[in-house]
């Protein structure tokens, strides 16, 4: 102890025991690691996968043009939309633009409910009949008349859809309540030696933005897959039978039975044809993939069938009640082409007995 | 001062040497105290209740909560209970980033009630472990929403998108691919090794229950909240704990009206209420919520009208 110290004022040595206790005190406070607590790196509350590079989608792909390469001059393409649910008309505008600018005509089949003509008399007049996937069961005359008209010639495409699988506004119809086939297309389809698995598709390894887009690629080289790279088709239900053109890729899986297998999308059984999806022909997937061109083919297949006798489904012998559209080369068929008529108010043939359809 | 102690005592205090060493002494005694006051004498294990579905200010509350505890010196782990369906996408991926960054301090364990679906999942993903009793459903990682419509607006509009919820459809599925994509990423990073179904697995949507869960990976054990408190203190090296409980949010009274089901009745779901939507202003809603109402429609009141 130095005399300086000992006489140091108790001002200074007041301060130096504050100072000292200040000092200690820090000392401990960060010793026992109190206060603030550090932040983590931001890095460490990074979520990856929300930035990295595969984590934003880009919408479709959508470019080409719908065209035919076949003349379709005074064909007669018929619309069946009276067996049908609630088909957007709308939604086949590419369709029958494209066929009425290459020379054909469309027409609905509204069916005798609406005050048309019976199916079996719409057939005669035409070269080619549409059903977009039926809901209403077709009788056993329209059926004979059917098998009748294709017999003669007269091509028919079949368009199918799992029920439920579009929603509002997305496919031609709108929703129905259960979800298997629609079920009068499986009489019709049968005839031909088709017919429909039950359920959807879909893929989750391979798709164009959502797993209910598939894409299917050709079979080998045939009319309906001609400049067909790989089409891409909307929940879209198997075809099986006939010769099939196009199956789905690789690990598409079937939603009832949830096997993964490559499905065939269409098919073709001499003149008849079907798909197993709607949504190829409305604006919103036709430009997709090669859509356009599978779609360009479906529609020259539908105005290249060479109809003989012109006016098959002929109408039965009169005096016959029985089921009408008899065989070909049966009977007195007028052989010549009908004049077109409106399908608004048909002229009834005389001789055609009207079956009632329920 | 003729007393020789008291005469010692005042030399003393004239040394700087004493002086410190007191000052030290009282230092050292003090600190402890001071530390204790600030933090409590007690550590704890919060308990945070997820039992609502997850709306903009229900995930609002719930993050803030999240953030309370996780710069809370006494809370040593968190653990959610969770019982719900899940719910808007957006505030879904909020309480993911919320959670994920609890997690990277402190323990967090995640007990799941009911149900931990779609958003909700989503939300116990990042958590370090996840137990689920028998009948509790996990999983359901995907994304629905109505699609926008493409035809003519009735409405006056400035431009094109301005009509139909401004998107086109291709965009608002390309919306809903990548929000599944950041979905889906997400419990394959969280999830990792545990997960024992493949990507594409997860992302078709699969809710399991119980023991399943387990066994795909989705959920790490069997057992109740008991056993995640105890998990997720033993996590932090807690011997001695509190629990205290938070419920941050309070149920959303909107509705998601499904209408049209055959049985005639509409089953309602509460949905995502924003601050301010209108009856019959259309708008897009992603949703991660359990189940999928069809015919889908949003109805902002709080209490169903019915009809949909």
């Amino acid at each position: 102890m130095s005399a300086d110290s000992s006489r140091s004022s108790p001002v200074v040595r007041a301060g130096f025991f504050a100072g000292i206790l200040v000092l200690s005190v820090i000392v401990g406070t960060v010793a026992i690691g109190g206060g603030a607590q550090s932040a983590p790196d931001v890095s460490q509350v990074n979520a990856p996968s929300f930035n990295s590079g595969e984590s934003v989608a880009t919408p479709a792909d959508e470019s080409g043009e719908l065209s035919m390469s076949a003349d379709a001059s005074g064909k007669v393409v018929v619309i069946d939309v009276a067996h049908a649910g609630d088909i957007d008309r709308e939604a086949l505008t590419p369709l029958v633009s494209t066929l009425t600018e290459n020379g054909a005509t469309v027409r609905y089949h509204v069916g005798e409910r609406q005050s048309g003509s019976p199916l079996n008399e719409s057939l005669r007049s035409a070269d080619a009949l549409v059903v977009l996937g039926a809901e209403q069961r077709y009788t056993k005359s329209e059926l004979n008349g059917l098998s009748a008209f294709s017999d003669a010639g007269g091509r028919v495409l079949l368009l199918n859809e799992p029920s439920q699988a579009s929603p509002a506004g997305l496919g031609l119809f709108g929703p129905i309540r259960s979800d298997s086939v629609t079920k009068p297309m499986a009489p019709l389809a049968s005839q031909y030696g088709l017919s429909y698995g039950n359920g959807y598709l879909y893929n989750m390894h391979e798709y164009d933005t959502n797993y209910q887009n598939v894409y299917a690629t050709p079979t080998g080289e045939t009319e309906l897959t001609e400049g067909v790279d790989r089409a891409v088709f909307y929940a879209a239900i198997p075809v099986q039978g006939g010769d099939t053109a196009l199956t789905t890729t690789e690990q598409t899986t079937l939603s009832k039975t949830r096997r993964q297998d490559t499905y065939g999308v269409v098919a073709r059984s001499g003149n008849v044809a079907t798909v197993g999806d709607t949504s190829v022909f409305t604006q919103e997937f036709l430009y997709r993939a090669d859509n356009e061109q599978l779609v360009g083919n479906l529609l020259d297949f539908l105005v290249t069938g060479e109809k003989s006798p012109a006016d098959a489904p002929r109408p039965p012998e009169s005096g016959n009640s029985g089921p009408g559209g008899s065989l070909p080369g049966a009977g007195t068929g007028s052989g010549g082409v009908l004049p077109s008529e409106p399908d608004a108010t048909p002229a009834p043939d005389p001789n055609e007995t009207v079956m009632s359809d329920e | 001062m003729n007393n020789p102690i008291d005469r010692r005592v005042a030399t003393a205090l004239q040394s700087y040497t004493v002086l410190a060493v007191i000052a030290i002494l009282i230092g050292a005694a003090v600190v402890p105290y001071a530390a204790s006051v600030a933090e409590g004498d007690e550590q704890y294990v919060a308990v945070v209740n997820i039992d609502e579905t997850i709306s903009s200010s229900s995930s609002q509350d719930t993050v803030q909560q999240l953030r309370e505890l996780r710069s809370n010196e006494s809370v040593e782990a968190v653990v959610l209970r969770i019982s719900s369906p899940g719910g808007s996408a957006a505030s879904s991926e909020s309480m993911y980033l919320a959670v994920k960054r609890l997690a990277a301090e402190k323990p967090v364990y995640t007990s799941v009630d009911q149900y931990a679906a779609s958003g909700a999942y989503y939300t116990a993903v990042p958590s370090d472990r996840i137990y689920v009793t028998p009948a509790s459903l996990v999983g359901h990682v995907g994304v629905i929403g109505t699609a926008p419509s493409d035809g003519l607006s009735p409405a006056a509009t400035t431009g094109p998108d301005k009509a139909h919820r401004g998107m086109t459809r291709d965009q608002y599925y390309a919306s809903l691919e990548s929000m599944k994509r950041a979905f889906v990423g997400a419990v394959m990073t969280e999830r990792g090794d545990r997960l024992n179904v493949s990507r594409e697995t997860v992302a078709e949507a699969s809710a399991y229950q119980g023991g399943r869960a387990v066994q795909t990976g989705y959920a790490d054990e069997v057992g109740g909240l008991e056993a995640a408190i105890a998990g997720a203190a033993d996590a932090a090296g807690l011997s001695e704990y509190q629990v205290v409980y938070h419920n941050p949010a309070d149920p959303q009274g909107l509705f998601l009206l499904a209408g049209g089901s055959e049985a005639g009745g509409n089953a309602t779901v509460v949905a995502e209420g924003a601050p301010y939507t209108f009856q019959g202003v259309d708008t897009v809603h992603f949703l991660m919520i359990y189940g999928t109402p069809e015919n889908q429609q949003v109805v902002y009141n709080s209490t169903a009208q019915g009809g949909a």
